[in-house]
């Protein structure tokens, strides 16, 4: 099978990412790296500066190999936000280099302005490359964007996709996998481009809000709230921001099933979502917009009268 | 005339982020001379704490590092706990040595 590269680069961004990439179960790097899943065999990480071997000039050459479309086909992941090197070089100097080469700085917006044309997709994977995220946050002291804000929104790659964000802070490794893994069986024509919502993340990874799979649910359906940390209950009084918050972590756990910000105690910040974070999503531990409660309490309402007349119902089977 | 040379690393691989090394070794002394450690990515985190809650900074700053938030995080904790005057309760205290992993 025709094998296919991944470029992955680090913009402002803390590595979050990858260290969630690593911890993912399913399916796990090594699965994926190895070939023990055969769709999605054959993909070789040409460029990853926490875990190639090289380092120093010599670490930068997949880099120019891929401006020589010497490694086609190939996707560049990008991890962490892209400043606005403008503002920079004004004082004459940089935000984000990703190494030295013939005795210059390389900044990751020249690599990405290289590689755009010729890149099979891009990914964004973390809430800072998809929209700016941390380093974004008010009031941007770099004018940091995320990489579709970098490219425009008309942007398409060679084949044919919009910036493909899957964001968290981090986006877990399964997702991150299950991202990158479909992408592998689009570019081989094994499955269609997946649907996505408005913000380009896949709808079978964004499709839920966070309110709707939290495992804690049942408690807030009998109004039963922490007002504690460590309390097992219902965490919107702890300036959960479930609601407004588009994440499968809460039912699929971080890794393989296990943790996630519910399950171990802490309120939703809303990482997931443009505008993190910044208002609504912060102060942290403010409770989310009355909008989001109003409706809330509407569809709550509904839903125990539906509830209560459908004790009524004649059983069908 | 002692021989010497210049060591030029950029990016240092296998750590978390940007970072490069410039050193400077003297070949007939078999020693280095100088060394200087860079990092080549600025976010200005203080600045975007600014205007945030006292509390928020368990969260955003836990975000300087994906390797080791766990500091950050423990850090900013007993930051916002002094900002108060509350002291951690015993659980916390027992439960802390293990947050390190």
């Amino acid at each position: 099978m025709q094998p296919i590269n991944v470029i992955w680069l680090q913009g402002q961004g803390c590595t979050g990412d990858t260290v969630a990439l690593i911890s993912a179960e399913n399916p796990s790097l090594v699965d994926v790296i190895t070939g023990v899943l055969p769709e999605v065999s054959g993909i070789n990480i040409a460029f990853h500066p926490t875990i190639m071997a090289p380092w120093g000039e010599k670490a930068l050459g997949p880099l120019e190999a891929a401006k020589e479309g010497k490694l086609d086909p190939f996707v560049v992941v990008l991890e962490g936000a892209v400043p606005d090197e403008k503002i920079a070089q004004k004082t004459g100097g940089y935000f984000c280099g990703i190494g030295d080469m013939h005795g210059k700085i390389v900044t990751v917006t020249e690599v990405l302005n290289d590689l755009k044309g010729k890149a099979a997709a891009m990914v964004a994977i973390g809430t800072c490359a998809a929209y700016g995220g941390i380093a974004a946050g008010k009031p941007n002291p770099t004018g940091a964007m995320g990489l579709g804000a970098f490219l425009g929104k008309d942007y398409k790659s060679t084949l044919g996709l919009p910036v493909i964000n899957v964001p968290g802070c981090p986006t877990p490794g399964d997702s991150t996998l299950k991202a990158l893994a479909y992408l592998v069986l689009v570019a081989r024509g094994a499955a269609a481009v997946p649907a996505m919502d408005e913000f380009n993340r896949p709808k079978f990874l964004y499709g839920e809000l966070a309110h709707h799979i939290c495992p804690r649910a049942g408690y807030l359906a009998e109004g039963k709230f922490s007002h504690h940390f460590g309390e097992p209950y219902c965490m919107g009084l702890l300036g959960c921001k479930g609601p407004i918050a588009y994440c499968r972590v809460p039912k699929y756990g971080f890794s393989g099933g296990f943790g996630g910000c519910p399950s171990t105690g802490s309120p939703c910040i809303g990482c997931t979502e443009p505008g993190f974070p910044d208002a609504p999503f912060s102060p942290f531990l403010k409770k989310s917009p009355v909008k989001s409660w109003v409706v809330e309490g509407i569809l709550d309402n509904i839903g125990k009268v539906k509830a209560t007349a459908s004790r009524f119902h004649k059983r069908s089977i | 005339m002692a021989k010497s040379t210049e060591l030029n690393i950029e990016p240092l691989t296998r750590i978390e982020g940007h970072m490069g090394v410039n050193a400077k070794a003297d070949l007939d002394a078999k020693k280095y001379t100088d060394a200087h450690v860079y990092a080549t990515m600025f976010r200005g985190l203080e600045d975007i704490l600014i205007g945030h809650e006292p509390a928020d900074a368990i969260w955003l700053g836990q975000r300087s590092c994906g390797v080791c938030p766990t500091p950050h995080a423990i850090a900013s904790v007993e930051a916002v706990d002094m900002c108060y005057g509350a002291p951690p309760p015993p659980r916390h205290r027992t439960a802390q040595p293990g947050h390190h992993g």
